[in-house]
């Protein structure tokens, strides 16, 4: 980071209008970064744990008794 | 599954385990599915059932979550400025699992579960059971009739009687909130109106939409704006079916769900991923209970309806679901179909030649629950189809079902026995115990499951000191599960026919199919609240906790603290199958793909597999 000021700053110049130049792409440059930290973490799950849940699912006296209790 | 009905929970279980789940006490989804999220027991979660009882009114209060209106408003000008913010809160206590595993490290996302409005701040949530609809209720639908018809006596449904003029054009309106701004609180509302169509349909203006509908169709979602002031408005949506045509339409607005685009609370976290979602899946039921049954329980829309609205639920949740799955972005990633639970509750009458609405039930209503649960198996297939060799599956449900054959008027018991006592010259009373002398009352019945004793100190007009009141639980505990169907109230019983039949009308073999199980239990345990809420969370324990037999319920006047004339009354109405009994009769059950390293033989033990699962990964993680 220390590196690209010093060089950004190198190829500005010295004129107060280049550093004043310099400071406003500076700035939109940490708020960019700023907001790069901000921003959610959307790279993929190694492993996930999913859960499914069906409310009120049963085993017993539906119709699907004997079709779960087969299953068990 | 030899028959190839569920093949996929079949392989699932092949694959992995499959078992029983005991539930939560009560077996409510509400108080289960908080189990769940914290793996807490109801006393440390402070979840008790639907209701819970404002022991200053002894009136029924949602239990779930509560508004705080903004403490400082600024009346100026005939307005009512608030000058801060209100509050939202989910009355749960305790830190979900999902909570705890981004606690450390890792992200969830979380679709549609159960109590978790407002939504925790997570990687991704969109709120279930709780979200309001624009009105605040839990979803209020509106039914306009141009014919006579009795208000459903519910806050869950407004009939509004529409008159056309002579070309059949009506013109009405639509209320939805009340005026945030207004001094007097009045409702905003926005035109409606109806005119017939040449196909034979209507033809439909709400707000700035036009659509033509034809008899029974849905249409497809329209956004109304209520306005407010200058540009400010309030945002809904709503789906309309046309249910009668003309010359006597009727027209079944659905409860106006907040506008996931613009949506005036939060419903989701991050607060933008409502809209996000949105705008790839298309606009969707945002209320918490979206599957409103009460319409189809007043039979002011069909079964052949209400099951088209409820596919379009299901579908919905489905896309909201798989988008997340396809996301991969989540190491934990829940989400919850209530779908099998609402097509259970009206339609048990469908498979249940005991039910006294058997005899009608056709072809749909009886082939509706293998319908739901064939479609579970299909949604499990995708899940199974998009899983990673890595991913770990849970499925389970948090309760089962029984038949509901018979409300049982608690209240009407605790007065016959002098519990309850009336207002000199009443005979019965109305809901929020409007008829109830308390200073003469030792207890309540209030809620699907809970009984309360009316305790000094405790209640506003509470007369019952603490060493007595443990001599009236011990009593209670004691004489109710003696409580049979006797003869006297199955003679009583035996008279009542279902709702618009009279006596003659009944068929034989519809009085058959009611004939009152004599001597029967009602009640098989009562629970005493100190043992099992040992904690009281929030101090809205029940004193005691009824745990019907099969086929009883709790009557919804019992619910709501209402005396009927009826000990007990056939339940003719089309919610026809419940839960909230006895826990052990009605467990829900438990699939995984894989060999669980700790049991999880109950609801509340799958929070800390979860925990354990990421801190164990977390661990392994070179």
């Amino acid at each position: 980071m220390m590196m690209m000021i010093k060089t950004m700053s190198k190829s500005l110049g010295s004129r107060p209008v280049r550093k004043l130049t310099f400071l406003a792409i500076m700035l939109v440059v940490l708020a960019g970064l700023s907001a790069c930290g901000e921003k959610t973490d959307n790279s993929p799950a190694d492993s996930r744990l999913i859960i499914v849940g069906f409310d009120g699912m049963e085993m017993d006296g539906c119709w699907c008794a004997a079709q779960l209790q087969q299953i068990g | 599954m030899d028959a190839g009905v569920l093949p996929n929970f079949s392989k699932l279980a092949k694959q992995g385990t499959f078992h029983p789940l005991a539930t939560s006490n009560p077996p409510q989804s509400p108080v289960a599915w908080s189990s769940f999220a914290t793996g807490m027991p109801p006393g440390e979660h402070g979840i008790y059932d639907f209701l819970r009882r404002d022991a200053d009114t002894y009136s029924p209060d949602f239990s779930i979550s509560k508004t705080i209106p903004p403490e400082n408003i600024l009346n100026i000008f005939g307005l009512s400025i608030p000058l801060d913010e209100g509050q939202i809160i989910n009355r749960r206590q305790g830190v979900p699992f999902w909570s705890d595993v981004e606690s450390e490290g890792g992200r969830s996302t979380v679709i549609r579960v159960p109590v978790t409005y407002p939504p925790d701040p997570i990687h991704r949530m969109m709120a279930g059971m709780g979200v309001p609809d624009l009105l605040g209720t839990q979803g209020t639908y509106t039914l306009y009739t141009t014919r006579p018809l009795a208000a459903a006596g519910t806050s869950s449904s407004r009939v509004v009687r529409m008159r056309p003029n002579r070309s059949g054009r009506i013109e009405t309106s639509l209320e939805g909130p009340t005026d945030p701004l207004n001094e007097e609180h009045q409702a905003l509302s926005t035109p409606l109106i109806l005119e017939p169509a040449a196909s034979g349909g209507a033809k439909i203006q709400l707000g700035d939409e036009t659509i033509e509908l034809a008899v029974g169709e849905w249409s497809p979602w329209i956004r109304v704006e209520f306005d407010v002031l200058g540009p400010i408005s309030v945002s809904g949506i709503v789906r309309l079916n046309l249910v009668a045509a003309y010359p006597r339409p009727q027209l079944y607005v659905s409860p106006i769900n907040i506008d996931p685009e613009a949506p005036v609370v939060p419903i989701s976290s991050p607060a933008d991923y409502a809209a996000d979602l949105a705008g790839r899946i298309g606009l969707f039921h945002t209320i918490g209970m979206p599957e409103e049954t009460w319409s189809l329980n007043e039979n002011h829309i069909s079964d052949k309806t209400w099951l088209e609205m409820l596919k379009t639920n299901l579908d919905e949740r489905e896309a909201m679901f798989f988008d997340a799955m396809e996301k991969n972005d989540s190491e934990v990633l829940v989400g919850v179909f209530v779908q099998t639970d609402r097509v259970s509750h009206m339609f048990y009458r469908g498979i249940d030649p005991e039910h006294p609405l058997y005899p009608e039930t056709d072809e749909l209503a009886r082939g509706a629950i293998e319908w739901i649960y064939t479609e579970a198996d299909r949604i499990l297939g995708k899940v199974m189809a998009e899983m990673d060799p890595n991913d770990r599956l849970i499925v389970l449900s948090d309760h089962g079902f029984a038949p509901f054959r018979w409300s049982v008027n608690l209240n009407r018991w605790l007065v016959d026995n002098g519990y309850l006592v009336l207002n000199a010259g009443k005979t019965q009373s109305d809901i929020a115990f409007s008829n109830v002398d308390w200073s003469k009352s030792t207890a309540y019945a209030l809620g699907l499951n809970g009984l309360y004793i009316n305790r000094k100190g405790r209640e506003a007009q509470g007369i019952v000191e603490e060493p007595e009141a443990n001599v009236i639980k011990a009593r209670l505990m004691k004489e109710l599960p003696r409580w049979a169907f006797s003869p006297p109230q199955a003679t009583q019983a035996a008279t009542l026919t279902t709702e618009g039949e009279s006596e003659d009308e009944a068929g034989g073999e519809a009085e058959q199919k009611i004939a009152p199980p004599v001597g029967q239990s009602v009640i098989r345990q009562v629970f005493d609240g100190d043992v099992i809420y040992a904690g009281n969370a929030n101090g809205d324990a029940p004193d005691l906790v009824v745990g019907y037999e099969p086929s009883f319920r709790a009557s919804w006047q019992t619910t709501l603290g209402a005396v009927p004339k009826d000990l007990i009354e056939p339940n003719a109405k089309k919610w026809s199958g419940d839960h909230c009994i006895t826990p052990e009769a009605v467990p829900g059950i438990l699939f995984t793909s894989f060999k669980p390293e700790q049991p999880i033989s109950q609801i509340a033990q799958v929070a800390a597999y979860a925990r354990n699962h990421w801190k164990q990964s977390q661990a392994e993680t070179p």
